[in-house]
């Protein structure tokens, strides 16, 4: 497992000048911006990077032999999640040194807790995504997960209108207070949000791992 | 250290059934042309494919039940397949360090050094000759029992393939129980090396000869049509119609050296073996 870590940290190691050029536009751009941008923006970098490491296992055919070094499906699929996982929280956990940078710098006055409770949503959000490209690269490779990521997206986008209708037939029909319901929610407080999102990200992430190792457990190379 | 039984893949346009053992210490050719089935049947070796029937086994186990340790005993080198090619050897030394426990690396630098193998320069920019050297290096250098090498001399020069035979042979020279499954369209390669080979055409081994035997025994014979119909045919393995008759494959040379003195009696070699056997009746 260890040598596919390292297999992985010097795939996106190759890739510093790109890695510059990130870090440059997200110092650039948490001057202008809304300081919370520069965590989604550099969680969706990382997000990013760590696929790419499939698809450099793909180049050239590279499976066959990968399979036939001291690895196995399940190591595999370990090592990805467990890469992912740690490269995401490394990108996310750098992205919110620099927001407080920023916010320092910009002489802004703000409360650690509440910039933190934010940021922490973006983490489970973008390792949802990973979890969910995982599979489906795992499956149908990476060039086709990311027209499925995008039909996907589609679909969520569709579900969401008609979801919406649905919603306000409720509302007009059962006579559902779904005000109150919002209310309620928007009272909890912004911490117990944070790390209920926390809490099932990681499990979504978990799900999406048990799935990948039945994946490649079926593969044939 | 392998020994399938009528392993079985049944793929749309090709099936694969396939039987073959390979004792410890032996080096074992699989020669066919391209697409006869020595890749398949070297992934279902590796637990890369599933077989559809039959057994196999591999060092003692199902290949499909390796586990991590018992992949360290092979060392494996594919025609198509290998490293990322954005990485470079110092980059895959550190992954090798830490994939085999019983990784040399002070043989294993000393060897790419020998080779002319660059430290610095990305795997993309490698030559042919040095792609094929690095994945025979990775195979050998974790002092595996067991060597699955899949065409690899396959591209190559002379200078070369001779570089990757030597390899191979220093590496057999230091364990007797080592043994080497080696595929190859390069029949002379195999000659070279291997104590026996098997002839795998459209997914089936349709011979299998020590090599000894076959550059020893085995032998072409040159007739007319005429000499054809008089000669005693039953050491003939395959025939194949020629312009001027008949090119007889025979695995008793002597037989017709000592009763037919007027014919042409060739030594045998794998390349005229596979056109009598694949071209004949």
């Amino acid at each position: 497992m260890k040598g596919l870590l390292i297999k992985d940290y010097l795939t996106i190691a190759k890739q510093k000048k790109l890695a510059v050029l990130y870090v440059f536009v997200a110092i650039m751009l948490s001057f202008s911006m809304d300081s919370s941008f520069i965590v989604s923006y550099f969680s969706l970098i990382g997000s990013l990077l760590v696929l790419t490491t499939l698809t450099y296992d793909s180049f050239d055919n590279g499976y066959p032999f990968l399979m036939s070094l001291p690895v196995t499906a399940k190591t595999y699929v370990y090592a990805k999640y467990l890469f992912s996982f740690l490269g995401l929280l490394g990108f996310w956990g750098f992205s919110v040194i620099l927001q407080f940078a920023s916010l320092i710098l910009r002489k802004e006055s703000f409360e650690v807790l509440d910039v933190l409770s934010m940021d922490v949503t973006f983490f489970p959000m973008f390792l949802f995504i990973v979890g969910l490209m995982l599979p489906i690269s795992l499956k149908f490779g990476a060039e086709k997960a990311r027209i499925i990521l995008i039909v996907i997206f589609g679909l969520v986008f569709v579900v969401g209108i008609m979801g919406k209708k649905l919603l306000e037939t409720a509302v007009k029909d059962y006579h559902i207070d779904f005000e109150t319901i919002i209310k309620k929610l928007d009272a909890m407080p912004q911490q117990v949000v944070a790390l209920s999102l926390a809490g099932l990200g990681i499990l979504a992430f978990v799900i999406s791992m048990k799935i990948s190792i039945g994946i490649m457990k079926k593969k044939e190379f | 250290m392998i020994k399938i039984n009528n392993l079985q893949k049944n793929y749309k346009d090709f099936s694969l059934d396939v039987s073959l053992e390979i004792p410890a210490g032996t080096v074992t050719g699989l020669i066919g042309k391209n697409g006869a089935g020595k890749s398949t049947t070297i992934k279902a070796i590796l637990g890369l494919i599933k077989p559809d029937g039959g057994t196999l086994e591999v060092l003692g186990k199902d290949p499909q039940k390796f586990t991590s340790k018992d992949k360290e005993q092979l060392g494996v080198a594919l025609s198509d397949s290998g490293f990322s090619m954005m990485l470079n050897l110092e980059d895959i030394v550190k992954i090798l360090k830490s994939m085999y426990r019983s990784f040399d690396e002070k043989f294993f630098r000393e060897q790419c050094k020998e080779q002319g193998l660059p430290f610095d320069k990305v795997l993309k920019d490698f030559s042919t000759g040095m792609k094929a050297k690095l994945r025979v290096l990775v195979a050998i250098s974790h002092a595996a029992k067991l060597l699955i090498l899949d065409e690899p001399t396959s591209g190559l020069d002379v200078l070369a393939r001779n570089d990757i035979l030597d390899m191979l042979r220093n590496y057999l020279a230091q364990d007797s129980e080592r043994s080497i499954l080696i595929s190859s369209h390069i029949s002379s390669d195999l000659e070279g090396i291997c104590d026996n080979v098997y002839m795998i055409h459209k997914g089936k081994i349709i011979l299998r000869e020590d090599t000894d035997a076959i550059l020893g025994q085995y032998g072409i014979l040159k007739v007319s049509e005429e000499e054809y119909a008089k000669l005693d045919k039953q050491y003939l393995k395959a025939t194949k119609k020629e312009s001027f008759g008949y090119a007889c494959l025979t695995n008793e040379k002597q037989f017709y050296l000592d009763n037919y003195p007027n014919i042409v009696v060739e030594n045998g070699n794998i390349d005229d073996m596979i056109m009598i056997l694949l071209g004949g009746k």
